[in-house]
């Protein structure tokens, strides 16, 4: 029952709650006041979320302001639904809202995140600018650790590999390895799809890896869907003696539109409308 | 301060503003900025300021002298740095963005829509150098459409001051303003463009406009350096036998809904002066305004619809119709106009 989960969570309940979040993120698109949501980049998110939601982040879903606790920013803002997911399972707000709120009118979900929705930190969806609010947010938790005697924070940002492409990506990677900022760790969802098609086609970002090295980050590479690898790899990336003054990454090969066979690696499934039939062919699938 | 007591500005400095007296009499206004903003990151100590490389144009360099530890140079990456502003502010600090207001304003402008301005986050994004005080730069550092931009965006309010005085009193007030404010200032040094315009006593107050000179023909409406040159244009006027109002907007967003209808009603015929395109700042939002709330006679002073150049502001004012002349003649049109529809 959301909001009852014991955290951190065990690695059963972690794999038992990704697929209750596929599930969800079928119905909310059914039910979508748009009738829509970017469900091929949601599914290929849900691992490391709930790895993040249900192992890593300090929080109080009761005080989502509470002021010790740590941050998360997705930054692919197109994936907010499964962040929203990721939230009602923790409590932040009933799982109602999930399938009465998305793409509503004055609805408390929006497409992409605002403050509207209880425990977001800032608006996203213009790719490129989460990793350079992570920093700041890092910057200042940092600040005010030394000099307020704060409880020391933890910035969480998960990108996607089209955040890679933006250039405010590489101006937020040099600013945080220069400000030394340890305490701010980001998540590549690599699903290897642009919208038009494969990122090794459309711009290749390979190496990734030495990218990130080059601009002074500790780097770790994931299974983007084994929730063992994530949670063992966040657990290195928090520990301050890993790499004390660097920043940290972990890229996370993932799978565009994950559990669903006919969306998986589909570029028609980036964003798209879920007909009654074919959200009953893939809830059988994931019940399969 | 000669050209001060010419400009309408009388006597000594105001209470309030006395301790920086002695800046407040010095032509170059940077000094009073880079002053001020050393002053508030003192009071308070959740004040930040991050820099792009315009430290010391700007003189903020005098806050990061003072106050290292709150100072963020974030080198040449204006989208980073607006973005890096809003995370500060998140997590509870004032966030002061002194760059130039070409940068931020149009190269960050996506920054500022998405993750200062609807988030309704505590940033202050000042843009310096505006308008044609970018001279030896031409027109890609001419800022001529940065009130048009950000006074169109929800949640920010946008103030220009049209001197030190006001300078000093407005950039504590934008600060103390819980939510995103565009602070618009212009390059001081050159030859003195914001000479004194507030009158003894003169207390900012956002969202207030200030109607420096009372008249019956006419109201001139500035901001910035305009203002000045608007004072100046009404003695021109008087000298012809016309009165003239001189309204200083210094806060572009909020408009005073207040005071610029009821003095447009009672002269009838209204001039906008400013130091940017004359599509979509002051003389677009006063036109918008008028037009609903008390439709008379306006035309409006400032570039129209023309990149900048390099060259000295000596001449690149009169070329681009940014004098006291310029308001004089838009002056007599707007008089005629009201003449003719009056039926005289």
């Amino acid at each position: 029952m959301p909001g009852k989960i014991p955290v951190p969570a065990d690695v059963d309940t972690l794999q038992w709650l990704c697929r209750q979040f596929r599930r969800d993120l079928l119905d909310l698109t059914l039910h979508s006041g748009t009738g829509t949501s970017h469900i091929g980049g949601e599914l290929s998110v849900v691992e490391i979320l709930a790895v993040l939601f249900f192992h890593a982040l300090r929080l109080d879903p009761t005080q989502p302001e509470w002021e010790g606790r740590d941050r998360f920013i997705l930054s692919k803002g197109h994936a907010s639904a499964a962040m929203y997911v990721a939230m009602a399972w923790r409590g932040f707000f009933p799982r109602e809202r999930l399938f009465d709120s998305f793409n509503r009118l004055h609805g408390i979900l929006q497409e992409h995140v605002n403050l509207e929705t209880p425990g977001a930190e800032i608006p996203t969806g213009s790719l490129g600018m989460g990793l350079s609010a992570g920093a700041g947010m890092a910057w200042g938790c940092r600040y005010l650790a030394e000099h307020e005697a704060a409880r020391p924070c933890g910035v969480y940002v998960v990108l996607s590999d089209g955040d890679c492409t933006e250039g405010q990506t590489w101006e937020a990677a040099m600013a945080a390895s220069h400000f030394s900022l340890d305490n701010l760790i980001a998540i590549v969802d690599d699903n290897q799809r642009l919208v038009t098609g494969p990122t090794g086609q459309v711009m290749r970002l390979e190496p990734l890896d030495g990218k990130w090295e080059s601009f002074g980050w500790h780097v770790q590479q994931v299974d983007g869907h084994d929730v063992v690898e994530i949670r063992q790899a966040v657990d290195v990336a928090r520990r301050a003696e890993t790499a004390p003054g660097r920043p940290r990454v972990i890229l996370a090969r993932t799978l565009k539109g994950k559990g669903v066979s006919f969306m998986e690696g589909n570029d028609a499934w980036h964003a798209g409308h879920l007909s009654e039939e074919q959200h009953r062919a893939a809830l059988k699938e994931l019940e399969g | 301060m000669t050209d001060t007591r010419e400009a309408g500005g009388q006597g000594s400095t105001p209470a309030g503003t006395q301790v920086f007296g002695e800046l407040l009499g010095n032509r170059d206004i940077r000094q009073v900025f880079g002053q001020m903003l050393t002053g508030v990151g003192r009071r308070d100590r959740r004040v930040v300021v991050l820099d792009c490389q315009t430290a010391i144009p700007t003189m903020a360099i005098t806050f990061a002298h003072a106050i290292p530890e709150r100072f963020l140079d974030l080198a040449v990456a204006e989208q980073n740095a607006v973005s890096f502003a809003a995370g500060l502010a998140r997590v509870g600090f004032t966030a002061i963005l002194p760059l130039f207001a070409c940068f931020v304003t149009r190269r960050a402008l996506d920054q500022i829509y998405t993750q200062v301005a609807y988030p309704a986050l505590n940033v202050k994004v000042c843009g310096l150098y505006a308008g044609l005080t970018s001279p030896n730069t031409g027109a890609t550092h001419q800022m001529l459409q940065d009130v048009a931009i950000m006074r169109s965006l929800p949640h920010v309010t946008v103030v220009e001051p049209a001197d030190a005085i006001e300078l000093s009193q407005a950039l504590p007030a934008a600060v103390a303003h819980h939510g995103p404010v565009y602070f618009r200032m212009v390059r001081g040094d050159l030859g003195g463009p914001c000479p004194r315009v507030s009158p003894d006593g003169y207390e900012f107050r956002i969202g207030r406009a200030t109607l420096l000179r009372e008249g019956r023909d006419i109201t001139l409406i500035g901001s910035g350096l305009m203002v000045s040159r608007c004072l100046q244009a009404a003695e021109t006027l008087a000298r012809e036998g016309v009165s003239a109002d001189v309204i200083n907007v210094s806060t572009l967003k909020p408009l005073d809904q207040a005071l610029i209808p009821e003095r447009a009603r009672r002269t009838g015929a209204v001039v906008t002066a400013e130091n940017h395109t004359v599509l979509g700042g002051l003389g677009g939002a006063v036109a918008e305004l008028l037009g609903e709330a008390s439709p008379v006679p306006l035309r409006r002073v400032g570039v129209r619809d023309r990149f900048g150049e390099s060259a000295p502001l000596k001449d690149l004012l009169p070329e681009y119709g940014l004098t006291a002349e310029a308001v004089v003649d838009a002056a007599h049109e707007a008089l005629a106009a009201k003449d003719r529809s009056r039926g005289r």
